[in-house]
């Protein structure tokens, strides 16, 4: 049987009082009984209700307190020691800012207190940080490695001397690769030479960060590498190959070295700036199209290659692909092409029939009637009535 | 009649004399015309013109496309990933064809092996109490019942329940150890087994940290997490990948199996460990019979 509640009884309106009551909980308000039948429960002691009913007045006569002071347990009680007077707050007035004053919005520069927020780390690693995934991008850094490395194969310099960072301009836009039968060559244009391309390489071997001590030996040999370059390319004469340089070459030297001698003379790259703004696309095509058909068979040279193109690009060519490239063209098809999408919707929004058809629409996960009413902008209407009705906002999202 | 017949036949005994024994029609049939075995995966049929032509049959060089006797890995340096050197396995480890049926097999017989089975319940027999007859057979009115124990009642016992037994199934040893090498073949022939040299370990032990390292690596969650192998006590990375679980794995190589090699995006193993995995798994490639000495 459903009971009746308290408020709601006809007693209740007997209440001799109303008080304005403080806030109660609708729980509260519905259990606590709006008055209370039993009697009111008096301020005075037992004793001294007895002796008033004795006596029947409300002054009995007699003492209050018959035998006189405290009882020995209330002697004994603590006292409560005084409260130590606070002497109460004055208003003072607030410090004057002074006029240039301006709250910061932004938390750049305050002083912080404590030590919540972890550094970020910043992992130093073998790969770029951002992958290449443009295609003439990846080119031209192919085409970079390959300069580097074939220099450095001139030089006579170890093949496994490169900088662990990439950094600066790339000397070696200017330089064609030419694949000839007894090795491949590099041909330096007119804005290009080997002792740049070198220097280039060493400079940042020495400036790189990383492994100081392994590396100390190298830089010097490097660099008297390239004195020796210098003090050869000097003379003009075109037989200097005391270093590893193949007789073929030696044809093209000469006039290199009178271009070098300039070069390094003026300091100044006139082309430089300019050829570092030109677009890839016209880029490769300024180089002899023969360089992809450059054999890498030589796994030092290969091995040299790849490491290189792994540090510009950051792509990986997949370990059961190396011993299949031959040319530099076979190198750049695994560079070039893209992963497998590892899930359905990359490999969907790569379609672009599909994508483009007026009717169909892809979308990552399932649709579910929320999606539906959020796309109206009626989700939240929903949402907001849910609520104010306390029913549990559920769905699938 | 029967001159027309012989004349026919003679003429086509021209023809085939006419081809000739360079081009033995016979021998061209039957002439294996591809040296592989037949679950590798084919990418000649599409450069195959339709006509078929002699002079592209596979000589010495285009075999070794197919089976090389050695295949080329790079080993890395661990936490940079610089790329360190070339290493040579044999293909026989790390180029067999996929052959999904053996992998297959190998994970069930891993997982039939690792059921704990001691799933029990009590008979009748085992169930507390007494055997008393709870009612007279007659004169109740009510259903004849013996003991409390019987299955019919609650509290009594389950016919036929699980009791404690061994899931185990047996699987060839040689099978297992292809499939151990499929595997891992597997993971090489689509770029997913990096390895590294021996001693993999971090400077330091922080989930940040190796997160990082996991991200700049390309790794990490969006990448299909990778599982790491090591064959030493790595304490730092181990550490580290506690609280790094959506990122990726690290094991022992003592506690790797063919479903582990099988499960995350890539395995990052350490050479060492590699090595050992080859080593314990090439039954079927080692002669039983030891030669005497």
């Amino acid at each position: 049987m459903r009971r009746i509640p308290i408020t709601s009884r006809s007693i209740g309106l007997l209440r001799p009082y109303t008080t304005p009551t403080p806030y109660l909980c609708a729980i509260c308000r519905h259990q606590a009984p709006a008055f209370s039948t039993s009697s009111l429960r008096s301020s005075l002691d037992m004793t001294e209700q007895l002796r008033r009913k004795v006596w029947g007045t409300d002054n009995p006569p007699g003492l209050e307190d018959p035998y006189g002071g405290q009882s020995k347990f209330e002697k004994k009680k603590p006292q409560p020691t005084p409260q130590p007077t606070v002497a109460p707050r004055k208003m003072t007035a607030a410090p004057q800012l002074p006029a240039d004053y301006v709250p910061s919005s932004t938390w750049d520069g305050l002083e912080s207190v404590g030590d919540i927020w972890e550094p970020e780390y910043e992992f130093g690693g073998f790969l770029p940080a951002e992958m290449v995934t443009d295609t003439d991008e990846m080119t031209a850094a192919l085409h970079r490695a390959m300069v580097e490395i074939f220099a450095l194969k001139q030089a006579g310099l170890s093949l496994l001397d490169l900088p662990k960072a990439v950094l600066g301009v790339d000397p070696t836009h200017d330089v064609d690769i030419v694949p000839g039968v007894d090795g491949t060559q590099l041909r330096f244009n007119k804005d290009s030479s080997l002792a740049e391309v070198l220097q280039a390489l060493i400079h940042d071997v020495s400036l790189s960060p990383v492994d100081e001590t392994a590396e100390k030996g190298a830089p010097t040999e490097a660099e008297e590498d390239v004195a020796a370059d210098r003090s050869e390319l000097d003379p003009l004469h075109p037989d200097e190959s005391s270093t590893t340089i193949d007789e073929t070459a030696v044809k093209e030297w000469p006039t290199e070295s009178e271009e070098d001698v300039a070069a390094d003379r003026s300091e100044v790259d006139p082309l430089k700036d300019s050829e570092a703004y030109m677009p890839y696309e016209e880029l490769i095509a300024s180089w002899d199209p023969s360089w992809l058909q450059v054999s890498v068979e030589d796994p030092e040279i290969k091995f040299a290659i790849l490491k290189r193109t792994l540090q510009l690009t950051g792509v990986r060519v997949p370990d059961s692909a190396i011993r299949s490239t031959r040319t530099a063209q076979s190198i750049l098809s695994h560079l070039v092409t893209p992963p497998k999408p590892r899930k359905l919707i990359d490999a969907l929004e790569q379609k672009e029939d599909l994508i483009t058809l007026p009717n169909v629409s892809v979308f990552a996960k399932r649709v579910t009637p929320i999606h539906k009413e959020k796309s109206i902008g009626r989700w939240k209407l929903i949402e907001k009535e849910l609520e104010a009705r306390e029913l549990p906002v559920t769905g699938n999202w | 009649m029967a001159s027309k017949g012989l004349q026919s036949f003679s003429r086509s005994a021209k023809t085939l004399r006419a081809f000739g024994s360079s081009k033995d029609p016979l021998t061209q049939c039957l002439a294996p015309r591809l040296s592989r075995s037949m679950a590798t995966e084919t990418s000649l049929l599409s450069r195959l013109s339709p006509e078929y032509d002699i002079t592209s049959l596979p000589d010495a060089a285009n075999t070794e496309a197919f089976s090389p006797p050695t295949v080329l890995t790079t080993i890395y340096k661990f936490p940079t990933m610089e790329p360190i050197r070339f290493e040579s396995y044999s293909s026989k480890h790390l180029y067999l064809p996929l052959r999904r049926d053996i992998l297959h097999r190998a994970v069930v017989f891993e997982g039939d092996g690792t059921r704990q089975g001691t799933a029990n319940t009590k008979t009748r027999w085992e169930i507390h109490g007494s055997h008393r007859k709870i009612r007279p057979q007659k004169g109740t009115g009510q259903a004849r019942l013996g003991t409390k124990q019987s299955p019919m009642l609650k509290g009594g016992a389950k016919v036929f329940g699980p009791r404690p037994r061994d899931f185990s199934t047996e699987l060839p040893r040689k099978m297992y150890d292809l499939a151990w090498r499929t595997a891992l073949s597997w993971r090489y022939r689509k770029g997913d087994l990096i390895i590294c040299e021996d001693g993999m370990e971090l400077e330091q032990a922080g989930t940040k940290y190796v997160k990082s390292i996991f991200k700049h690596n390309r790794w990490g969650k969006e990448d299909g997490r990778s599982l790491l192998i090591t064959a030493g006590e790595s304490e730092n990375l181990y550490k580290a990948l506690e609280n790094a679980g959506e990122d990726g794995r690290v094991k022992m190589e003592h506690e790797v199996d063919v479903k582990d090699l099988l499960e995350l995006g890539r395995i990052i193993i350490e050479k060492g460990a590699l090595d050992r995995f080859l080593k314990d798994h090439q039954s079927d490639l080692m002669s039983k019979v030891r030669a005497a000495v």
